[in-house]
């Protein structure tokens, strides 16, 4: 199945549908490239970087409530039915996952922002492997969902909803790579919050990714995929 | 197409306990056909009306082929489907108004309460009762609001009293929605009241003679909003004690109102199924296209 916008007898119903589907890519763009630059920011501690995603979140939240507003206008117009109700629903909850994207990457940059606009503390020491190593998987699995998306290609989005037990693996291995270093070096206890914090706004997005997946194969079939809660690794966060 | 669309999901789980084999008669409706009450449908979850193989010619033309359907106790079935594409000719098959078309020929078999109403010593008036209908337009009988209830149970002789005749009039208004509006006009003509009234006096008029399916062939198309949505939450209410097929070219009005829908195409059932299922993932390309107007 593919995208197709001259479909309708009512052809003012296919510009509505392609002007969402649009907006959608637009943001997804614009979200995929704020995790970028975020992750960018962790890398090389970059303050200025980190400013300029921060106000750059408020760009995706606009992106968000003009989606909404398209959503609404669509179904109360149109009442859509069949695949158009399922393309609709399924663009409005993928609008709603790339914004929380948008706002992980947003808290990736505050926490870049917080821990080296002080003084006091030792953030430049704490590794960064295992954070930019999860970075590069929620921003291949975040990208891979949004190309589902955009080409409505079901064998992707099956193939993104299990990369993600790949990422909650990497989530983990980090967290206790991260305890050794804190018991093996005195740390700033604040800093490794942090660091805790930011790995888990990349698992999230990993999460939210996932969620797109699924939500494309929603559009295609009707019928969601089960949904993996018992494998998330926010439930047994510290598990082997 | 070799789906069997005459399966009805639960219909095998046959609760025994819940059948009254000997139910008490009540002669009040009691035709001489089948007694309504013989066998209680809605509880063993058995199809009161089954179409099987149905084909309708009107003279040369084919208008339905084959058309095999279950109507079952206590829902709404509606039939959508572009115009032309026969469910009106079904829906009239169910009461046998097709016989008065000429050049109108009907096989296959239509059963009421697994009695074939197309059987040689099948009467028709009586069916009607039992099977009544609502049509497009209303069309109360140009006399009083309590006569155009009370003319049916009175031909047939379903009534011995004042009083009783007094109960079905108020009884059938209540259930129609209508008696607030009415109950101190009783004497005023049917034909000045709204459309929308009309119409449910239409339906008082078919409940009075207490049918056990009611046949609706568009019956908002002339309303408007406020009476269509009157019209729909009398239908949702009807549904608890009666069976109802509803003919519509509103697909909203068939989401909102029905628990099952048929679709039409051609003469040819494409596709039944559960109302949500049929407008949220249709199983056939043909009704996915017809309900997403990506059709022709």
């Amino acid at each position: 199945m593919t995208n197709s916008f001259d479909r309708h007898t009512i052809h003012r119903f296919d510009e509505e549908l392609q002007a969402l589907y649009f907006q959608v890519l637009e943001m997804g763009e614009l979200v995929l490239n704020q995790l970028c630059l975020a992750l960018e920011s962790v890398k090389n501690k970059d303050l200025t970087l980190a400013r300029r995603i921060i106000d750059r979140e408020r760009v995706v939240n606009e992106m968000e409530v003009s989606a909404d507003t398209a959503v609404c206008a669509i179904l109360a117009k149109r009442s859509p039915k069949g695949s158009d109700l399922r393309t609709v629903l399924s663009t409005s909850k993928i609008v709603n996952n790339l914004e929380r994207i948008g706002d992980e990457a947003a808290k990736l940059a505050n926490f870049v922002n917080y821990m080296h606009s002080h003084e006091d503390g030792d953030a430049s020491n704490f590794p960064l492997d295992d954070i930019l190593r999860l970075g590069g998987a929620s921003s291949e699995i975040a990208q891979l969902s949004l190309d589902a998306f955009e080409r409505l290609d079901g064998e992707q989005a099956r193939r993104v909803i299990e990369f993600h037990r790949t990422l909650d693996q990497q989530f983990q291995h980090g967290l206790h790579h991260l305890m050794g270093f804190l018991q093996a070096e005195k740390a700033n206890v604040s800093n490794a919050v942090s660091q805790v914090m930011m790995m888990k706004a990349l698992e999230r997005i990993g999460g939210h990714a996932q969620r797109i997946a699924e939500l494309v194969v929603f559009q295609l079939e009707g019928e969601e995929p089960r949904h993996h809660t018992q494998d998330m690794a926010q439930d047994f966060p510290l598990e082997e | 197409m070799s789906a069997d669309f005459t399966k009805t999901p639960g219909s095998e789980q046959i609760n025994m306990s819940a059948i009254d084999l000997n139910p008490p008669q009540k002669s009040l409706f009691n035709f001489g056909f089948a007694h309504p009450q013989a066998t209680d449908y809605a509880a063993i979850g058995l199809p009161r009306m089954k179409c099987s193989k149905v084909s309708v010619h009107y003279g040369e033309k084919l208008a339905v082929s084959d058309a095999s359907l279950n109507i079952m106790p206590n829902e709404v079935l509606a039939l959508i489907g572009p115009s032309g594409c026969g469910k009106s000719t079904l829906l009239r098959c169910l009461n046998r108004m097709n016989d008065t078309i000429p050049g109108c020929r009907v096989s296959g078999k239509i059963t009421l309460d697994d009695e074939d109403i197309y059987a040689s010593d099948t009467e028709v008036v009586p069916l009607r009762v039992r099977v009544g209908m609502v049509f497009q337009k209303p069309n109360p009988f140009p006399k009083n609001i309590y006569d155009n209830i009370a003319m049916a149970p009175r031909l047939h002789g379903l009534v011995s009293s004042k009083a009783e005749m007094d109960a079905i009039v108020e009884n059938s208004l209540r259930r129609a929605g209508l008696w607030h509006e009415v109950k101190d006009n009783l004497k005023q003509s049917g034909t000045s009241l709204s459309g929308g009234q009309q119409q449910r006096l239409c339906i008082a008029r078919t409940i009075a003679v207490n049918p056990e399916v009611i046949l609706m062939d568009e019956p908002c198309s002339a309303l408007d909003p406020i009476a269509t949505a009157k019209i729909e939450q009398l239908i949702d209410e009807l549904r608890r004690q009666y069976s109802i097929v509803i003919v519509t070219h509103s697909m909203q009005q068939a989401a909102r109102v029905s628990q099952r829908t048929a679709f039409f195409h051609l003469g040819k059932i494409i596709e039944v199924g559960e109302t949500e299922q049929i407008f949220v993932r249709p199983r056939e390309e043909l009704t996915e296209r017809y309900i997403t107007g990506t059709f022709g």
